[in-house]
């Protein structure tokens, strides 16, 4: 027993099983906030996107401009651009052949935007399930390795005539380090679950909004022209 | 997700673990207060101040070792003392020495003074002869020939007499030289050897000292373990008067790692070997020479009531 314990001391002299529970441990944190990085960068992005699209949208500039740039780049389309290319095109489609009416104009237009609308969601939503995974069970990884740490205290406690809390004491201290560990990874990935949940969610409603206001004014011009035929 | 878009977002996390990591094992370190009794430095004074707070009979047991200290120390005194004194008769032989060298030049010098005055004899006589010769030449006057013959006959034998007498001189010159020398390089040898006698003598009455702290050391621990031994010690009335000799190994830390009991009261030998166990570590010195002393020691534990 030295008299002094380094918290390397703890992780070192712990036994096999409670340093494997203590590297599935920081393997899990390593990656969890690999992931929290990563999505923190994208959801940025996302919603910086969105924002600069919106402007542009409302600046009164000429839809089908808008579009025929746009669709240059097809492959790099991210959120709210892809939502309005996939509908454009499905409403330009629609209204070429002129048997359609502007019901069904309108309800095919609607529908690939919401395929589109689900895609961008789920590509938002990538991984999230991840640290929510993380942020439930490393604590009972951590509690794991603790009972056992403190079960094998206990087991070699057994053998001695007289026990003392020096005995006890490091096999416990190593012991919860585990715990520790375990928490250490679950907290983060718990807050930064909820606030991606969050951001998520605000994105989705604002593409949402933003499909319903474009299909708007799709219909407009679509009624207008049914008209104009009639 | 491809490699690359993970890359930076992973390197940003490990630097973050790492850097968490770093901090915490610098910054936690959980010191658990032994008490200061336990811990030991070399300073003697200190240590026995320390432990005479708690322990009476350590007190009492150090307290023999100090005088058994003070009076080893009187020996060596006197032992220095003894050293010093044959340092100075070896002096005085050297001095002896000298005298009798000079005594012996002295002859030497005597001598050669008397072969000096024999030479003076000899030339001396060698003058008459040549006057005496002359004498002869001069009666032989008419006997020319025979003169003449006579004449270089008297200058051969004076060259050769020259000669004999430089080589005579010069073999003297060399001889009185070498003897010099060798004399010179006589005393310095002995000098020389009388210098590092004295170093060797010096060196090892350190040495001795050196061997004689570690030895103070290793009682002192000795003591000290005795003592931590009876601190945990369960006594009975049935040990009164009874011991057992020990045979404790110890790690580096103090940590026990073999205790065996190598005869002795039974029941002694047990209670003392669950106080090792319950003791779990031991005081040891961090000198290492008093450790190596330390490392596997033999004693025999007597509990006192």
């Amino acid at each position: 027993m030295s008299s002094e314990l380094s918290f390397f001391d703890l992780i070192i002299k712990a036994s096999f099983l409670v340093q494997i529970v203590m590297l599935i441990l920081l393997a899990l944190s390593v990656i969890s906030w690999t992931m929290i990085f990563q999505r923190q960068k994208v959801l940025k992005q996302a919603h910086v996107s969105s924002r600069k699209f919106e402007d542009r949208f409302w600046s009164g500039s000429d839809l089908s401009k808008l579009y025929n740039e746009l669709s240059a780049r097809t492959n790099s389309l991210e959120g709210l651009e892809s939502l309005f290319c996939s509908g454009f095109k499905e409403f330009a489609r629609l209204s070429k052949n002129n048997m359609a009416s502007s019901g069904t104009i309108m309800d095919g237009t609607h529908r690939s935007m919401r395929v589109a609308l689900s895609r961008e969601i789920e590509k938002l939503e990538a991984n999230l399930s991840f640290l929510a995974t993380v942020g439930s069970i490393s604590p009972y990884i951590g509690l794991f390795g603790t009972v056992w740490g403190i079960m094998n205290a206990f087991i070699s406690l057994g053998a001695v005539k007289q026990a003392t809390l020096q005995m006890v004491a490091p096999g416990i201290a190593e012991a919860l380090i585990a715990t520790a560990m375990g928490l250490f990874a679950a907290i983060p990935a718990v807050v930064f679950y909820n606030r991606f949940a969050h951001k998520v969610e605000k994105l989705d409603s604002n593409y949402g909004n933003f499909m319903e206001e474009f299909s708007n004014i799709l219909h407009r011009q679509a009624v207008a022209k049914s008209e104009t035929k009639v | 997700m491809t490699l690359n878009e993970i890359f930076p977002s992973l390197l940003k996390s490990s630097a973050l673990h790492i850097v968490l990591a770093i901090g915490l094992v610098i910054s936690v370190s959980f010191e658990d207060d032994t008490p200061d009794v336990l811990q030991v430095t070399l300073n003697q004074e200190k240590a026995i101040e320390a432990i005479s707070v708690d322990q009476k009979a350590v007190e009492q047991r150090i307290k023999e070792l100090k005088n058994n200290d003070v009076s080893k120390k009187r020996k060596e005194e006197q032992r220095i003392k003894n050293l010093e004194k044959r340092a100075n008769e070896a002096r005085k032989k050297r001095q002896a020495e000298a005298r009798r060298i000079k005594k012996l030049e002295q002859q030497r010098q005597a001598k050669e003074r008397e072969k000096k005055k024999a030479e003076a004899a000899t030339k001396k006589a060698k003058a008459k002869q040549k006057i005496e010769q002359n004498k002869a030449a001069k009666a032989k006057a008419n006997k020319e020939k025979a003169e003449k013959a006579a004449k270089a006959a008297a200058k051969k034998r004076k060259k050769e007499e020259k000669a004999l007498a430089d080589a005579q001189k010069a073999r003297k010159q060399k001889e009185v030289e070498e003897k010099r020398k060798a004399e010179a390089a006589r005393q310095k040898a002995l000098e020389e050897q009388l210098l590092q006698e004295q170093l060797a003598q010096e060196q090892a009455v350190r040495a001795k000292a050196k061997q004689q702290q570690v030895l103070t050391e290793v009682e002192k621990y000795k003591a000290m373990i005795m003592a931590r031994i009876a601190q945990n010690f369960l006594k009975d009335e049935k040990m009164k008067g009874k011991q057992c000799r020990l045979n404790i190994r110890l790690a580096f830390n103090g940590l026990v790692t073999k205790a065996i009991s190598l005869g002795g009261d039974k029941l002694v030998c047990e209670a003392a070997l669950r106080s090792i166990r319950m003791a779990d570590t031991l005081p040891v010195s961090k000198d290492r020479a008093v450790f190596e002393q330390l490392k596997n020691i033999n004693f025999t534990f007597k509990p006192d009531f």
